[in-house]
């Protein structure tokens, strides 16, 4: 089918071999230069970054879901601006191809003034969303670099709008996929080319053009500096610069492996959705680390499923991207050099290896368990290391995307994931301090969350509410950051769509580190049929300014309807409420060591309520002055200290009894044998 | 000599034992997961979640037929070592499994060479 | 006659430049931070001493004075602040504490690279208990879809009532479309809580101070204004008061950090933060035109190095997102980095780990000062070091006016840092200033290099009271093309005030169509030039009011355009200010594609969207003369005419003591040539010069140093 074997592009990460010739130019290359120039090249990365961020416009763009990376000629990746982690790895993959399969076909080749887009998961993208650009840099005559652009734009013509259809069962209910195609000549886009692929977007087909474009002048402008660097420095001082880059980067990274204990370190997650319905699935890691080396062996995960929430392999290492390039390694080169001492291991057929005509429009959905994975298994490998300060809990990593289709105030039809929720979840809690309240989007640490007058600019909806949940971050002697809360009606037009693929509303795929508690789980809300604006307008009832105690209270009258998180496409009209949560961080540590002073603390910001002061963190207090009284909260966590001795088994009679327990049949359909996660079905997509 | 693993769990490296960080109670040898040597307790998800609304089939709290949180203590003290979110029936994770030979080096402790690392 | 007056009000010093005639005129004097006005006003005397006149005639003669100041920023930093309430609309009262995320708000694309796992949030300015919704909502066209509940508004009120108010922010969503649910909540407060604690808090209205959608900005905008009012209001009284007291008449000009300066009372907190070193920089903008055109500035004062970036070619740099300390801010604010490293910077171990030398940021301030200063100071800091080492003469500090005490200095470093490292007083001391050349040299190199320019393409001004000294051993870290000081180095930042032009800017936020989506022009030329007229209404009558009438005023007018489509504007320089036909409308459509292209791309231009205007930006300003540098006759190259003695110096490169010579900057004459090592010392700062580098001094009496090779 296609023309690329799963194992091969993993192996294609790897930095090629440097010839002797790039070799000898790393010998010019003093000192001073590599400093100077390394960080030139970064900041070309950035000024291109700004280009294709100022033009682009969906709301993932803006949010920072973007990658401008800068690779040699033979396609490794040497500097990036980003965005997203993923977009290194995703960017070398379908470059590969490229100078692989069709530089030195005759019928294609690759030419100066060429570009070149992609968005096939098959080819290296991490679904079909993530679309890039690709520019090959010439300098007289000789390919020299690539640049590539990739930004994240919802629609792509799927069964559903916004690009991940939750009940897609195949790749052939998800629109568009492109393998590498030349898409530009002489600095031309080919019209013919374009007008097919708009017809594809037409759902939103201004948003697709207008980031289209954003990502070309892109890769022009990377095109343009590089050009200039190269007259000025020459092309050998380049090539040198390029590789010196790359063996750097992965001598640093053996160098810390080094400082780490040798050992094997396991960690399993959970979740709750294949897309298509609720199931529980297994996503399990054991983490080798041996010399320099670490090896990622994710035998044991859920077998592959008919549903949309799939992965291929390249895409779960870009996810460990995320991870590794933002932590253990945030301050080594963000190339694939750092990237070379990690093996990647994955039996065939499971939710992070599946048959090529898989679903994996919700790849990141998915690929969220190996960002929960590799914090357990890294903190416990860091701990006793130089990197202690780093180990932290993972960010609850849910992604409550929600996306709404429909036209604008002005008349266009419009199909955008909406950037707020996605972009608040809290920061894990960490060794030596809370998590960050609305950190930012696990896949994206530079990602923003906007404004509500931008969004109320853009789209026609009214934001009801927009600020941090309480309760929403895992406890802890050191909490996870609080997510947020968000609810939206359609104003300006009578209705809109909306669907939201997600999950954790059955458990949380997170978990808490070293005591800490995972955050909580996020139901699906709509309150339908509210007269909320002539409420509103008669100023007649006492509408509370927070969800949870609209939620408890009821004063506004609807049908208050509770789905799991991820919902396929449904209308909303005006008078409907859509309600999402961005997640909590998990938590770290104890709670009964928390300091009492720091839960009043977050008692009296409303960040915690009550309830969970008294029952999770074991604090006494008054509750009209909520004044701590100190005696008695120790007594109480004296009191629960002994609980826990009395109530709980010695290891082996725990498990007696627990090993008998088993969840229900209906919700291990997608598991696979129980407890060990083997195929034991056939699938069929069709 | 004891070298702290966690944030609550030391191992001893002499006497190759896991011990508590805040008590110093010996758990269970090195070698072995360190949980065997815990107290342990399953809860139901809404002892620490609040639902926040009843009867319906989604709330704030985890459901726990797809998952119970299994804490692990120390026997002295009841300080939480870790806990960990399982579906019912789920084998407990052996999280942490040290070249003990290398890790005594690494700290200065003479290691003879016939002990076995990790297999 | 008329002269000019310029202060520059810094950390540790104030700094004054008189412009009288064609001379020019400096003076330094410690910042008093509590009596802000007595350090200005001795400056101020200072000139006038020198000019052999009377300080109220002086000021009679002064037609204007013009004023930088951080002290209001202090108060910022160390969260000193009044106790100030937001009401903001409910449902989004966390648009603040959530920011656009990150705990480094605003974030930008070189900070953003350095995220880490190690960030925290800023300690907000209004703690978020002190922040209440208020039920209302206006929504995107401006329409109120919710009409303020004025019963659960007065409840909260009388809440706030109970406690300590020193100032209420009122920010609520769009309200700069449609201001009246803001103005209403002012006038309740005003009218109805007059007999309470609420009156004589002041009402700080965000449609008023920053009509700019966005409502994060726009609050953090009026909630810094609000933090820092008071503050500086005082600062502006204390000192206008005093000085019409002493017989000035005219205009108090604050140096704002978009490069312009304007009326006192027509300022705000946020456009006159780093207003001093944004100066600096224009100063150095200017005197490009006459040495360079690569620029690398940095000022060395007693509390901050400040350093700027001039590169051939460019416009000025602005601050892509400018922030105040942690938070985005919705000005237009010229680039100048800081880092707190100057003379009176202290130096501490860091006992955690292991002894190791720090280095700020934390400053002596004026008073104590350095140890060496006499007033109490313990804490040894880079100036005690240099006068350890022998580079500062303790008998001619500051020109003579200040004695420093070497003893004091010896026993500060010895107690802090020599005893506990078990080595020598004066190996300390080189310690201490290698550090912080190294930390200035490295800084200097990363700004440089962060901004894709190789620093070696550069020169380099120094300035500030310790620039020239210090200047030759940080430049050794990235080796600019050659260094500037200049005689005035010490007051820079004052003199460059003077090429500022008096300016005043006013914005109008409202979508209009320039170009339809099937590419027709506007015709409602009426709507266009209604909006700029009643913009440049308001700046003419501003103008007379702050300044008096017959001021020739120009105008410059920017457009913040998009394409349909769009989310991001380009704000543009309009070629039309008015608009009287389709070639004008097509006028603007042609700057605003051009200007699109070279920013971005060719490739992104998308005319099938159409074109809006997003906002109205028009520029007023008053023609401005600069100061010309005085030129003087060329002399010999010998210097010897200024050799005033020899001392023992400890330079730092050979490691030992040097018996160096001396000379007094004011014997020097344009084209002498001194070759180090040597020491020069001026009035208010000393010029150190290292073996290996040479000191010409040209027409203009600025110091030329280069490497000998």
């Amino acid at each position: 089918m296609s023309h690329v074997d799963q194992q091969e592009l993993l192996n294609w990460l790897k930095p090629e071999k440097p010839s002797e010739y790039e070799l000898d130019c790393t010998k010019k290359i003093g000192a001073v230069d590599y400093v100077i120039y390394g960080e030139k090249l970064k900041l070309i990365l950035t000024e291109a970054m700004n280009v294709l961020i100022n033009c682009g416009v969906s709301d993932t763009t803006m949010s920072g879901d973007v990658g401008v990376v800068l690779c040699t000629a033979e396609g490794d990746a040497v500097s990036c601006n980003l965005g997203s982690f993923m977009h290194l790895v995703s960017s070398v993959l379908p470059i590969k191809h490229i100078i692989r399969r069709l530089k030195n076909d005759p019928s294609v080749g690759v030419r100066e003034g060429d570009f070149f887009f992609c968005n096939d998961p098959l080819y290296g993208s991490v679904h079909n969303s993530d679309q890039i650009i690709m520019m090959p840099i010439f300098h007289d005559g000789n390919l020299l670099a690539w640049a590539a652009a990739t930004a994240h734009t919802s629609e792509t013509g799927a069964t559903e709008p916004g690009g991940m259809p939750v009940r897609a069962r195949s790749r052939h209910d998800e629109g568009m996929h492109f393998s590498p195609i030349r898409i530009g000549e002489r600095y031309k886009f080919r019209s013919d080319l374009l007008n097919m692929m708009e017809n594809f977007a037409l759902r939103s087909p201004r948003t697709f053009i207008i980031d289209l474009r954003a990502r070309v002048s892109c890769c022009d402008r990377v095109r343009l500096r590089i050009n200039e660097l190269g007259h000025k420095k020459g092309p050998d001082f380049l090539i040198g610069l390029f590789r010196l880059i790359l063996m750097n980067a992965e001598s640093s990274a053996r160098e810390r492996i080094r400082g780490w204990n040798d050992g094997i370190y396991r960690a399993v997650v959970f979740t709750d959705s294949i897309g298509l319905k609720e199931g529980l699935q297994r996503v399990a890691l054991t983490l080798t680390k041996s010399e320099d080396s670490l090896s990622f062996d994710f035998t044991g995960t859920s077998p592959e499923h008919e549903g949309s929430y799939h992965a291929f392999p390249h895409t779960a290492v870009a996810h460990a991207a995320i991870y590794l390039l933002g932590w253990p390694f945030h301050d080594l080169p963000h190339c694939t050099g750092t990237l070379a001492p990690c093996e990647f291991i994955f039996p065939p057929g499971t939710v992070l290896s599946p048959r090529e005509e898989a679903a994996s429009s919700n790849s990141v959905m998915i690929g969220s368990a190996i960002m929960s994975l590799l914090p357990q298994c890294f903190s416990r490998l860091m701990f006793d290391s130089p990197q202690q300060e780093l180990v932290s809990a993972p960010m609850g990593n849910t992604g409550s995307g929600c996306v709404i289709s429909g036209l604008t105030q002005w008349g266009l039809p419009v199909t955008d994931m909406l950037a707020y929720p996605l972009n608040t979840e809290g920061g894990g809690g960490r060794v030596n301090c809370d998590g960050v309240d609305a950190m930012g989007f696990p896949w994206c640490p530079a990602g923003k969350a906007p404004n509500v007058e931008d969004e109320e600019n853009n789209y026609p909806f009214i934001c009801l509410f927009q600020k941090y949940a309480r309760d929403s971050c895992g406890h802890g002697l050191y909490r996870g950051g609080l997510g947020a809360q968000f609810a939206i009606m359609p104003l300006l037009v009578d209705h809109l769509t909306q669907m939201s693929h997600a999950m954790n509303s059955r458990r949380h795929t997170a978990q808490g580190l070293f005591g800490g508690y995972p955050p909580r789980v996020i139901p699906g809300i709509i309150i339908r049929n509210t007269n909320l604006l002539e409420h509103w307008a008669s100023c007649d009832i006492d509408i509370t300014d927070d969800i949870h105690d609209l939620i408890i209270r009821r004063t506004l009258a609807g049908e208050y309807c509770f789905t799991a998180h991820f919902r396929p496409t449904e209308l909303l009209h005006k008078g409907d409420i859509f309600i999402e949560f961005s997640s909590g961080g998990a938590g770290y540590g104890d709670v009964i060591e928390r300091d009492p002073e720091g839960v009043i603390a977050d008692l009296c910001n409303g960040q915690i309520s009550s309830w969970v002061a008294e029952h999770v963190y074991g604090i006494v207090f008054d509750p009209d002055t909520l004044v701590l009284d100190l005696n008695k909260s120790k007594s109480r966590r004296e009191a629960m200290r002994a609980e826990r001795c009395l109530k709980s088994l010695p290891y082996r009679q725990f498990l007696e009894s627990w090993l008998k327990l088993k969840p229900p049949d209906e919700i291990l359909k997608y598991y696979g044998t129980w407890p060990d996660a083997q195929p034991n079905r056939n699938i069929f997509r069709f | 000599m004891k070298v702290r693993i966690t944030e609550s769990l030391d191992i001893d490296l002499v006497k190759e034992l896991w011990c508590c960080n805040r008590c110093g109670y010996e758990l269970i040898s090195a070698r072995m997961n360190y949980k065997e040597g815990c107290l342990v307790r399953a809860r139901d998800p809404s002892d620490i979640f609040q639902p926040l609304v009843k009867n319906q089939p989604y709330t704030f709290a985890p459901d726990p037929n797809w998952c119970r949180i299994v804490e692990f203590y120390c026997p002295q003290c009841g300080v939480m070592f870790e806990n960990e979110c399982l579906p019912p029936g789920h084998p407990i994770t052996h999280d942490i499994e040290l070249d003990l030979e290398k890790l005594k080096i690494k700290h200065g402790i003479h290691v003879e060479r016939s002990k076995g690392g990790i297999t | 006659m008329k002269s000019r007056i310029h202060v520059d009000v810094g950390g540790t010093f104030t700094d004054c430049l008189v412009v009288f005639s064609n001379s020019l005129i400096n003076a330094k004097h410690p910042t008093l931070p509590y009596s802000p006005i007595e350090s200005f006003m001795a400056t101020v005397t200072n000139c006038a001493d020198e000019l052999g006149m009377k300080v109220e005639d002086l000021l009679r003669m002064t037609s204007e004075v013009r004023y930088a100041s951080t002290l209001a920023f202090n108060q910022l930093f160390e969260r000193k602040g009044p106790n100030l309430v937001l009401l903001t609309t409910a449902g989004a009262e966390d648009a603040i504490y959530i920011g656009n995320v990150h705990w480094l708000d605003s974030l930008n694309n070189r900070r953003g690279r350095e995220i880490s796992p190690f960030a925290k949030r800023p300690v907000p300015l209004i703690p978020r208990n002190r922040c209440l919704g208020i039920r209302e909502r206006v929504d995107s066209r401006g329409v109120v879809i919710r009409p303020l509940d004025e019963e659960h508004l007065r409840d909260q009120l009388i809440q706030l009532s109970m406690q300590d108010v020193d100032g209420i922010v009122v920010s609520l969503l769009w309200s700069f479309l449609n201001p009246t649910h803001e103005q209403k909540i002012q006038e309740i407060i005003i009218n109805e809580f007059s007999d309470t604690n609420l009156s004589t808090a002041p009402v700080y209205l965000s449609s008023e101070v920053a009509p700019i959608r966005g409502e994060y900005q726009r609050t953090m905008t009026t909630v810094l204004n609000a933090y820092l009012k008071f503050t500086m209001q005082d600062e502006m009284m204390s000192i206008t008061d005093h000085l019409r007291q002493r017989g000035y008449k005219g205009p108090l000009l604050m140096v704002q950090n978009n490069g312009k300066v304007t009326d006192v009372w027509r300022t705000t907190p946020v456009s006159i933060y780093n207003g001093g070193p944004v100066s600096g920089l224009m100063g150095g903008f200017h005197l490009a035109k006459q040495y360079s055109s690569n620029i690398i500035t940095t000022d060395m004062g007693g509390t901050t190095f400040d350093i700027g970036i001039i590169a051939d070619g460019s416009p000025l740099p602005h601050e892509l997102q400018p922030v105040i300390e942690h938070w985005s801010v919705g000005i237009n604010m010229l680039e100048v980095s800081s880092i707190g490293a100057g003379g009176g910077t202290i130096v501490k171990l860091n006992h955690a780990q292991g002894n190791l030398l720090e280095i700020g940021p934390a400053s002596a301030g004026a008073v104590p000062g350095p140890a060496a200063y006499d007033l109490g100071g313990t804490e040894p800091t880079i100036t005690d070091a240099d006068v350890v080492l022998g580079y500062l003469n303790p008998e001619f500090f500051a020109g003579g006016k200040r004695c420093l005490n070497r003893e004091r200095a010896l026993r500060a470093i010895n107690n802090r840092i020599a005893r506990p490292l078990g080595i020598e007083v004066v190996e300390a001391a080189a310690r201490i200033r290698r550090a912080i050349d190294e930390l200035m040299g490295h800084t200097i190199l990363h700004e440089t290099i962060m901004r894709g320019h190789d620093p070696r393409e550069f020169t380099l001004f120094a300035y500030g009271g310790a620039g020239p000294t210090h200047c030759c051993d940080y430049a050794r870290i990235f080796e600019p093309s050659r260094i500037i000081t200049f005689p005035f180095s010490p007051t820079f930042c004052a003199l460059s005030s003077s090429y500022l032009r008096y300016g005043q800017t006013y914005m109008y936020s409202k979508p209009f169509v320039l170009m339809s989506q099937l590419g027709v022009f506007t015709e409602d030329y009426s709507g266009f030039n209604k909006i700029v007229s009643n913009l440049e209404s308001q700046a003419l009558e501003d103008i007379e009011v702050s300044l008096g009438e017959g001021r020739t005023t120009t105008f410059a007018l920017e457009l913040d355009l998009k394409f349909g489509g769009q989310v991001h504007v380009k704000r543009v320089l309009s070629p039309r200010i008015y608009l009287k036909s389709c070639a004008d409308a097509r006028a603007i459509y042609d700057a605003f594609v051009n200007a699109y292209s070279y920013s971005f791309s060719p490739f992104s231009l998308y005319p099938e969207g159409g074109v809006i205007i997003e906002t109205f930006i028009l520029h007023a300003m008053l023609p401005q003369e600069p100061v010309v540098l005085p030129t003087y006759h060329k002399y010999s190259t010998s210097a010897s005419r200024a050799l005033k003695e020899r001392r023992d110096v400890f330079w730092i490169n050979e490691a030992r003591w040097i018996s160096t010579p001396v000379y007094s900057f004011d014997l020097l004459q344009a084209g002498n040539i001194i070759e180090g090592p040597a020491i020069i010392e001026g009035s208010y700062t000393t010029y150190v010069l290292p073996s290996g580098y040479r000191f010409t001094l040209d027409v203009h009496l600025a110091g030329v140093i280069e490497r000998i090779h």
